[in-house]
């Protein structure tokens, strides 16, 4: 260490005299006391008589004096009743003693005390919260639960009914209730999947080649599935291939699974539909990239507003855009997908409609 | 300690170590005092306190170090752990992540004093409905030799056995 001047060791000396109040103990080897002087009384160090052991007279050195180890060992902030707040540091004197120097911690101790009460208690609300959050997800999940439970009967009678000799303005009517009853299956199921995912992506992830799904049969299935509400509406589906041929099943094998990864295709194809003007195309195209294989859903819709695309992945956020669903779908995807190693995004489609895109790591 | 070894008195200095807002130093105000308050005052550096226990024959004063707790901007600093002849780990019974900390800190506390008696408790146990910790992992560390006590600050519910239970294995009676 360089040499202090004399001026730098005064100014230090008076600072340290002035605000911290030290007081001092030497010892011999056992820890009995040789000498003392400071502010003794402000740390109730004031009774200890010369030859008196230090450990025995402020128990709060007991087991400290004498110690081994370093050369010096620094305790801050060590509060007792009756004392001030020290920082207690203690250090060996050659082989025959010790010496320990109090200081008072008292202004440190409250600048401290403040930030870290602060600290603490923002990190308990904020647990807190979660707590509240996971807890009414809980209780949102049963009571969606609990509704699916009539819907099915209503849908089942609905269903029988059909069979039945129904004139035709009966029939147009029971089509609007079997179409409402399905759509709010629909949505009750994106609901429970998107709880399940939730609480999926908790657990760990591995890829099962053999298990591994063909992204061209799941894109193909929600296709199909999906032809129908596309036929209604008038909207085109085209899928489209880039890389090897469809029968290379191995190579279009992705991580995932496939009723989940036929949900993330359908999903996004809804979302297509649903913005979708009549006598347009939905173009699903899929893209071998060597390590990962890429789907796109374009449609020609109006496109996603600039406002609106931020929060497009997050739960509950779709239902701004006012066509009646919750919001659900795309949120299912994101952490479906996301929980696969994969990523998701929304983009310009090349004819001014929205293109969603989705990419997943090859399972081989 | 030349007075310890002339009478039957004896002196033991015991730690509490555990995350932040655990229950510490409610714990030591119920232990010491018989006092407890619901405000959380988060401890700055460590707090000293002692109380004379009687264990049979013997009248043990215990100079009880209560530390600071750990959090993410803090880690516990084990010189206030020098000349600790036992400690209490003490966790949250509704904060799971407090019992891996307390784990985490034993390894510490080993690593600093060596192997020496200690007692997980597991503070607020009036609070049942928000208990997280499961009867399973109370279990696994059992299995593993750990002493663990239920404890309330609050009601006062095993803070005299938590302490009394790390005496007995201070003083070698398991």
């Amino acid at each position: 260490m360089s040499e202090f001047p004399q001026p730098v060791i005064d100014y230090l000396r008076s600072l340290e005299l002035e605000k911290r109040s030290p007081a001092w103990l030497l010892t011999d080897s056992a820890g009995d006391l040789r000498e003392s002087g400071g502010d003794l009384a402000e740390y109730a160090l004031d009774k200890i008589a010369i030859g008196e052991n230090v450990a025995e007279r402020a128990f709060f050195l007991d087991g400290i004096i004498p110690f081994d180890g370093g050369k010096s060992i620094v305790l801050e902030c060590v509060q007792t009743d009756g004392a001030h707040p020290a920082d207690i540091h203690l250090f060996k004197l050659g082989n025959d003693g010790f010496g320990i120097v109090f200081l008072d911690a008292n202004e440190s101790q409250t600048r401290q005390q403040a930030v870290q009460q602060r600290g603490n208690e923002l990190n308990l609300s904020y647990r807190k919260l979660q707590k509240e959050i996971q807890k009414k997800e809980v209780l949102l999940h049963c009571i969606v639960h609990d509704l699916g439970g009539p819907l099915m009967g209503i849908r089942g009678g609905f269903e029988l009914l059909e069979r039945e000799a129904l004139s035709d303005e009966g029939k147009v009517l029971l089509e609007i209730g079997l179409r409402q009853a399905r759509r709010q299956e629909q949505l009750i199921s994106e609901i429970l999947q998107a709880f399940s995912a939730e609480i999926a992506s908790l657990d760990a992830f591995q890829i099962d080649p053999a298990l591994a799904p063909s992204v061209i049969t799941a894109a193909k299935s929600a296709i199909e599935l999906l032809k129908p509400a596309f036929d209604l509406a008038q909207v085109s589906i085209k899928l489209d291939l880039e890389g090897p041929p469809p029968l290379e099943q191995e190579r279009w094998r992705v991580a995932g699974e496939e009723s989940r990864l036929q949900r993330v295709f359908a999903n996004l194809m809804e979302n297509g539909l649903r913005y979708s003007p009549a006598g347009s195309t939905v173009t699903v195209k899929l893209v071998d990239e060597g390590p990962s294989v890429l789907a796109t859903i374009e449609d020609q819709g109006p496109g996603v507003p600039a406002e609106v695309q931020p929060q497009l992945f997050q739960k509950l956020s779709q239902g701004k855009r006012g066509k009646g669903k919750v919001g659900l779908g795309l949120y299912f995807c994101r952490i479906t997908v996301e929980h696969w190693g994969g990523e998701i995004g929304q983009k310009a489609g090349t004819s001014g409609g929205s293109c969603f895109w989705f990419r997943l790591p090859k399972a081989a | 300690m030349q007075q310890s070894r002339e009478s039957q008195y004896l002196r033991k200095k015991v730690c509490l170590l555990g995350a932040f807002a655990v229950g510490k130093t409610s714990l030591v105000s119920q232990f010491v005092k018989g006092i407890y308050s619901d405000k959380y005052l988060t401890t700055v550096g460590v707090k000293v306190d002692q109380k004379s226990v009687v264990v049979g024959p013997t009248e043990i004063s215990l100079a009880v170090w209560d530390l600071a707790g750990e959090d993410e901007f803090q880690k516990v600093n084990m010189s206030y752990m020098l000349g600790a002849r036992g400690y209490l780990l003490v966790a949250d019974g509704t904060r799971a992540e407090t019992v891996e900390t307390a784990r985490l800190l034993r390894e510490r506390a080993e690593n600093t004093v060596g192997k020496i008696p200690f007692v997980l408790v597991l503070n607020k146990a009036d609070l049942t409905t928000d208990w997280e910790i499961e009867d399973a992992s109370i279990a696994d560390l059992q299995s593993q030799g750990w002493s663990i006590i239920r404890s309330s600050a609050k009601t006062g519910e095993g803070v005299e056995d938590a302490f009394s239970k790390l005496v007995q294995k201070m003083l070698g009676d398991k």
